[in-house]
Formats: structure tokens, sequence, C-alpha cells
């Protein structure tokens, strides 16, 4: 649980800026970066590793993708995952024999065959996603809506290369 | 304006909506990164995947290394790996040489051509986009955004 209000440790009034202290602070906001990012991935071998122990995270993000797109081809999802047709259907087969997917005919034409989620998969999804679903919710409880504000505009600035306003 | 003065009921509309806001940041930042890695195989070499790309980026950065430390570090299948490698040999980017420790490992490292290439793509305006869009913030709003994703990454 995050004790520390973001508020209270930053900075108030004029800053003195001299090139090192704005190279200190670009460096304090790509370390930042690198931490949401190493957190990110953290979360994603823990879920892998809940659904079947031992799971790649590559296989957990195909898992994912066929939960996305409800019932898909073959084709369909290594199109969505940019990933090589050979790599997804051999993921698609591990995942068959943990009994965690299983391919129906298309209802439109029967020649195909569509992915899909057993209940098994998706109640193993369930459990291992929950942890981090509302984790971000849980992180930002105890910050002001101000605050909360300010990082949403502060991200979009970044994302959309506009400069903020103070 | 003083964010710790603000009193808000816990849940109240106005915090889903606040919070909301910041994952659909965050989203669209992810989606955003994800399309700079697709742009960047492209540009390494056409039809090149994004996850050749990670394993080259890897090697050109850490090499020369062997399989089985990228194994490691990427997470993939060896199969996977080996395959990766292979598409990556025939287009020029990466050659083996043996392992002057181990004879029957050996070293993966990018060509002169892969290196070139590779640091074209890490010179173009593309990857240099967050320090320039920066150059113009003042920079008690850098700090603030450091400070607050800090506090966002505390457990």
């Amino acid at each position: 649980m995050n004790t520390q209000t973001p508020a209270a440790a930053a900075p108030t009034g004029a800053v003195p800026v001299g090139v090192s202290a704005r190279a200190e602070a670009l460096a304090a906001l790509e370390g930042s970066f690198e931490r949401l990012m190493q957190q990110w991935r953290r979360s994603y071998l823990d879920a892998a590793e809940c659904v079947s122990p031992g799971m790649l995270p590559a296989t957990y993000k195909v898992l994912t993708m066929i939960s996305r797109e409800g019932a898909a081809t073959v084709s369909t999802l290594a199109e969505h995952l940019s990933a090589d047709k050979g790599f997804v259907s051999r993921t698609v087969s591990e995942l068959e024999e943990l009994a965690l997917v299983t391919r129906v005919p298309d209802p439109h034409d029967g020649r195909v065959r569509l992915i899909s989620l057993t209940e098994l998969g998706c109640r193993r999804l369930h459990v291992a996603r929950s942890p981090y679903q509302h984790r971000l919710a849980e992180e930002l409880d105890s910050w002001p809506v101000a605050t909360i504000d300010r990082l949403t505009t502060l991200l979009d600035a970044l994302t959309t290369g506009e400069t903020p306003h103070p | 304006m003083s964010p710790m003065s603000t009193d808000d009921p816990l849940h109240s509309p106005e915090r889903d909506e606040a919070i909301r806001a910041v994952e659909g940041e965050f989203v669209q930042m992810i989606s955003r990164f994800r399309r700079m890695i697709a742009r960047r195989a492209e540009m390494l070499s056409p039809g090149l995947l994004p996850g050749a790309y990670k394993v080259f980026s890897t090697i050109a950065q850490s090499g020369p290394l062997t399989a089985s430390v990228l194994v490691d570090q990427l997470m993939l299948d060896k199969s996977q790996l080996s395959r990766t490698v292979a598409d990556l040999e025939k287009r020029g980017l990466v050659e083996r040489t043996p392992d002057p420790n181990d004879r029957r490992a050996q070293l993966l490292s990018a060509t002169d051509e892969g290196k070139a290439r590779y640091d074209e793509i890490r010179e173009s305006s593309d990857s240099l986009s967050m320090r320039t869009t920066l150059d113009e913030w003042d920079i008690s709003e850098i700090r603030r955004l450091a400070t607050l994703l800090h506090a966002l990454n505390d457990e």
C-alpha cells in the first residue's frame, strides 16, 4: 500500500534552473518510467506463472489476446499480435494441451476453426488478473483528485508533445 | 492550489473519473510505445516483426552473447529464439562466432551493417521525441511528473 502522498514531496515555488539541475530532473523522470515498466513486466511474469507454473510471458500474451478476441483464427491472432504464425499455432497447441483454450468450427465456414477460451481458461485468467485489475485505483486511493488530474495532464502533455501550463 | 488541502470523499464519481483518465493515459502510452517498436522494426529491415527487433536490440546493446543468455534474459522459448536469430542472420543483421570459452557454444553479435542501422534508428527523431518534448517544459513540471510516477511505483 502506498503511504507516501506525492504532493508532500513535490517541489514548491521557484527552483533555480541550471544545466545540471535539468539533467538531474530528466534522469529522475527516466528512472521513474523505467521502474514503472519493470513493475509492469513483473506483473506480467506473475500473471503468467499464476495461470500455469512455468508459462512464458509470450504464451500468456497469446492467451490474453484470445480472451480479447473472444473467438479467432490463428491468422487473426498472429496479425493482432504482430507475431509469427508458426509461433502462434504452436502456442495455441500448448494452451490446448493445458485445456485453457479449445478449437471450434466457425459457424459461418465449417473449414475454418476458431480458438476460444475454455471455462478453465476464463477462470484461470480471471484469477491471474485480479491482483492487477484494481491496482492503479488502489495506488491512487490516498491521492487528492486534483493531484490525479495533474498526473493526467502531465502524461497527456508528454504523449501529445505539448508543453504543460502550471 | 494546494492538492493537499483537497478533501474529497473516496469513490466519488469525480475520483473514479480521474482514475479512469490516468488509466487511459497509460493505455495510450503503451500503444504508442508498441507502435514505435513496430516502426523501428520496419526501419531496421522491412517486414521484420517487433519481437525480432527486441532480440536484435538486445544483441546490439549487450552482445556478443550466447543464445542461452538471450533465452533467459528475454524469457523466450529456445526454438522460437533460434528461428528469430536465423531470420536476423539471413537479413545480414546478426552473425555467429565460436565462443572462445566454450567450443560447443556460439556467440551472437550485430554485424557492422546491423550496428550502423541500429545507430541510425536511435538517432532518428522518433527516438528523441520524449527529450525534445521535455526541452520545452519548465523544470518544476519535469520534477513534478517524476515525483508523481515515483509515488505510483511505491509499494
